[in-house]
């Protein structure tokens, strides 16, 4: 008698854990959001644990004060200096699933501007909540920002950084105003040469620093441009970000007979940015600074 | 092996006017009678490009004839499935290069396949017809060889060997001696005969080599242009001048004075009063 | 009976022997990867244990190893069978199974869907699927002569349809946003690192039954060899056979790109491998190959987990670095076995 009561707790037992197992979500009081994506996501209210699989967007974290709660981040994490020792769930690209999983997430974060389609339809199938961001301007920017604090609870300091960031945005702003806008070509890639497009925030973040990109009218968010079009176009500047490999070939392009012939080549019209210009970040804003300091010296003589 | 029983004396393999033109060369092979009864070799000899290999395709089934019949102990041909014709039909043609390397023993049991049941295993029967092939053609020694590795007489035997396996009642063969040397091309033909006398196969021989035809057939026929211009005992169809016209060569057409069969002799030179070119 | 002529018994006992081997090595994966989690526990959680392993473990364990595992076996039973069918329906050793388009249809679908179906995750492997029975179709028709598959136009058809493709297939990556690039690129490269959204067991099904298919025509494969016209004297249905290996192959081709992308040398040299090992018979090698192939892209899956743990390579990446030395090996060793160059 005791041994048939004994297999039917082990059944209920059983099912009991596959049940837990089958759906962990259910633990927690959820609530329903939609990401910059469109995707429906539901997450819980505390998120105690944070993986975050791109660079911005662990910069946009440490920056709102959460980093206690991060858990996870990509290799490519270097900013601030601390998000280094942070556990890796390996790269932006392709991070692993199982890592993330060992992490207990309670809330995975990801971006357009550098995370796959599949990787979040693995996770996602996984029952890991994820919420991802679709960086496509600067304002795009202070929006996530906006919506990571309050997701993540932490509503003023969210509004602290974001009206920091867009205080400065106003002054450059205001001192740019009136002025002529340099046409700039932002060189993403030498060879093959790769430029950006008007639907991606790098595009607005120069639009921001009162540059006009001379690839405004293209849709892909990485056009490439031939030397002819680089001609016809006639930028006054070219912007790149640093990087010593990247200086070193556009010296030595110099002595090229075509490109030799850009006048902003030639005329040695070429503004080094720092690499934050690529994040969909807080220092964004910095990178704007940069560059409308490099393209109107005139106005920022303080 | 013993051949299936047919009517006594009558056609193993009978053409009824069959003919069939090709589409795209236009080649047209006139209407060909002809029939071959169990023991009996025929050659079919011819110049290039005569139909030869034709007439043989349109025995074996694998053309299809546009007029008159071609019958199979008085069978439509036609009519066979494809797993009945390779019980009773098998070709001895020329080889397509071999991909892989495969042993002798499991090339010839292919010549079973079309007695293979179910899933297509082999059954110790099938390996003892297969192995009664290979002494049948003094090949039992090799069983266990590469094809690869064998000369092109002993791989030309294997071949045959095969075709004995699938127990046919009649025998096509297209160019068997091409790339024999004399001892081996004799050495073939005359199994193929011993065969044909012994077991009761019907025989069809397609081959270039006129003295071999003169040899070994009991009935030949040669072609030209798609048409059969002789037939009959290879005495009757060695004529001087018909196989002179035929194959456009200068030939004499000697009796061979121990067996009686005709031989074909190019005419030389010398004979004409040619001089070797001095210096 | 002698040892050359095959037996069923002897298929029994080598696929018997492979499928052990093959166990062990999925054993083997299941217990390896970013996450350590000891082979013990393992295999008691498989044994029914609910307590063996934690609640993330066992995610680990079922979620994300397993489906791989089993993604990676089919996968490469697919590929490896799908090359054996090839190499003998275009009476060439060097054909893979890509050499007739398929792959190239099934990147174009993809590729279109990442484009054009953003949402969708399951309309990637649906559409690449799609694109590559459109090019099966395509090849066909345009490698047949007299009604019937003709090895030569068809490699041929296939070769030219796969660089047409090719090409289409560059012209829209323009216009692919940069994420989606990515995407396409690991797509190339051949990648099992997404769980198939068609359900596994609905691919495994369909996977067996199509080198079923062509196990069953096994024999006629073999004597195709020997060439078609002796085939055919030797009573085997040459079109009907060419037909339905051509259909089957493909299929298991598709199905395996539809999921996991181009994965290259699998299908080219397992079948070369298990022809070393047991011979080249099809009626054993299909089964032997479908079971090597499953326990050699499972060990190139498993080495593209660990070797730069926590990131991971592209499956394909693995088996093009292992596989191009050794397919020049082969091309390259004097030949002892078959006629032609």
């Amino acid at each position: 008698m005791s041994r048939r009561k004994t297999s039917w707790a082990n059944l209920a037992g059983l099912a009991l854990a596959m049940a837990l197992l089958a759906r962990p979500a259910l633990a927690q009081h959820m609530r329903q959001r939609f990401d910059e994506a469109g995707r429906r996501v539901i997450l819980p209210e505390r998120i105690e644990r944070i993986v975050s699989l791109a660079p911005s967007i662990t910069e946009m974290l440490f920056a709102l004060g959460v980093d206690s709660r991060l858990v996870g981040v990509t290799q490519f994490c270097d900013y601030p200096p601390a998000a280094k020792s942070k556990t890796s769930v390996g790269e932006v690209i392709n991070p692993s699933l199982e890592k993330i999983a060992a992490a207990k997430p309670d809330l995975v974060l990801a971006t357009t501007a550098g995370n796959r389609r599949e990787t979040v339809a693995a996770i996602e199938r996984l029952g890991i909540p994820l919420y991802g961001l679709n960086p496509r301007s600067v304002e795009d920017v202070l929006l996530s920002i906006r919506t990571l604090g309050e997701l993540l609870a932490v509503p003023d300091a969210a509004d602290k950084l974001e009206s920091g960031m867009r205080s400065r945005l106003a002054a450059v702003e205001v001192r740019l105003a009136g002025r002529p806008r340099p046409r700039v070509l932002f060189v993403l890639w030498l060879e093959p040469l790769m430029s950006v497009g008007r639907q991606t925030f790098v595009h607005d973040a120069l639009a921001r620093a009162g540059a006009e990109s001379v690839t405004a009218t293209r849709p892909e968010d990485w056009p490439r441009l031939s030397l002819e079009e680089v001609l016809r176009q006639d930028p006054d500047y070219l912007v790149l970000t640093h990087s010593p490999a990247l200086e070193r070939r556009l010296q030595a392009l110099r002595t090229d007979p075509v490109w030799g012939s850009v006048r902003a080549l030639r005329e040695n019209r070429v503004i080094l940015l720092d690499e934050a210009v690529l994040r969909p970040g807080p220092r964004i804003v910095e990178a704007i600074e940069q560059l409308a300091r490099a393209l109107h010296p005139e106005v920022f003589l303080q | 092996m013993s051949p299936r029983s047919s009517l006594l004396g009558g056609a193993r393999l009978e053409l009824r006017r069959a003919s069939i033109t090709y589409r795209q060369s236009g080649f047209r092979l006139s209407p060909v009678a002809l029939s071959v009864r169990p023991g009996q070799v025929v050659a079919l000899i011819g110049p290039n490009a005569s139909g030869k290999s034709t007439v043989l395709k349109l025995a074996s089934g694998s053309l299809r004839s546009e007029s008159g019949t071609v019958l199979l102990d008085s069978q439509p041909v036609a009519g066979l499935s494809l797993r009945e014709r390779a019980r009773r039909i098998a070709v001895v043609q020329q080889e397509s290069p071999l991909l892989f390397p495969i042993r002798v023993l499991p090339f010839v049991l292919q010549g079973r396949h079309a007695y293979l049941r179910g899933l297509n295993w082999e059954t110790p029967e099938d390996v003892r017809i297969a192995e009664r092939a290979l002494e049948a053609t003094r090949t039992r020694h090799l069983a266990e060889r590469p094809v690869q590795e064998l000369s092109g007489g002993e791989r030309q035997r294997v071949i045959l060997a095969r075709a004995l396996a699938q127990e046919a009642d009649l025998l096509l063969l297209d160019e068997p001696t091409l790339h024999l040397d004399i001892a081996h091309q004799v050495d073939l033909l005359r199994l193929v005969r011993g065969l044909a006398r012994e077991q009761g196969y019907a025989v069809l021989l397609v081959t270039h080599e006129l003295n071999l035809a003169a040899e070994f057939a009991d009935l030949a026929l040669l072609l030209y242009q798609g048409q059969v211009v002789r037939e009959g005992t290879p005495a009757e169809v060695f004529e001087r001048e018909l196989l002179e016209q035929v194959f456009q060569t200068e030939l004499d057409v000697f009796i061979h004075p121990e067996t009686g069969r005709p031989r074909v002799v190019l005419r030389s030179d010398a004979a004409e009063g040619g001089e070797p070119p001095s210096g | 009976m002698t040892d050359s002529v095959l037996t069923s018994a002897r298929v029994l006992k080598i696929c018997g022997l492979l499928l052990g081997v093959l166990l062990l090595l999925s054993l083997l994966a299941l217990s390896v990867g970013a996450v350590g989690i000891p082979a013990d526990r393992i295999l008691r959680a498989l044994a029914g244990s609910a307590t063996a392993l934690s609640a993330q473990d066992q995610l680990i364990l079922f979620e994300i190893r397993l489906p791989r595992i089993g993604l990676a076996l089919l996968v490469g039973a697919a590929l490896g069978v799908a090359g054996a069918a090839y190499q003998a329906l275009l009476r060439n050793p060097l054909a893979d199974p890509y050499v007739l388009g398929v792959s190239s249809g099934a990147a174009l679908g993809a590729i279109f869907s990442l484009a054009f179906a953003e949402r969708v995750a399951v309309a990637t492997p649906v559409a690449a699927f799609l694109g590559a029975a459109a090019t099966i179709a395509a090849v066909y028709f345009l490698g047949r002569q007299g009604g019937q598959i003709a090895p030569y136009t068809l490699l041929l058809a296939g070769i030219i349809t796969a660089s047409f493709l090719s090409a289409v297939i560059i012209f829209l990556m323009n216009f692919l946003s940069g994420r989606d690039l990515r995407g396409a690129a690991y797509w190339l490269m051949g990648d099992l690192s997404n769980p198939s959204p068609v359900g596994l067991g609905w691919l495994s099904l369909l996977t067996v039954a199509v080198i079923a298919v062509i196990f069953a025509v096994g024999s006629d494969l073999n004597l195709l060899l020997a060439g078609e016209p002796e085939a055919a004297s030797l009573g085997v249905n040459v079109r009907r056979t060419k037909l339905i290996v051509y259909l089957a192959a493909s299929l298991a081709t598709a199905l395996a790109v539809s999921v996991s992308g181009a994965i290259g040398y699998v299908g080219l040299l397992v079948p070369h491998l298990v022809r070393l090992l047991f011979g080249g018979d099809y009626r054993l090698l299909i089964p032997a190959t479908a079971l090597t192939g499953a326990g050699v892209l499972l060990l190139a899956d498993t080495l593209a987990r660990v070797i730069i743990a926590p990131s991971e390579l592209p499956v394909g990446a693995v088996t093009a670095v292992v596989g191009a030395p050794i397919f020049i090996y082969l091309l390259r060793r004097p030949r002892k076995g078959g006629d032609s160059p």
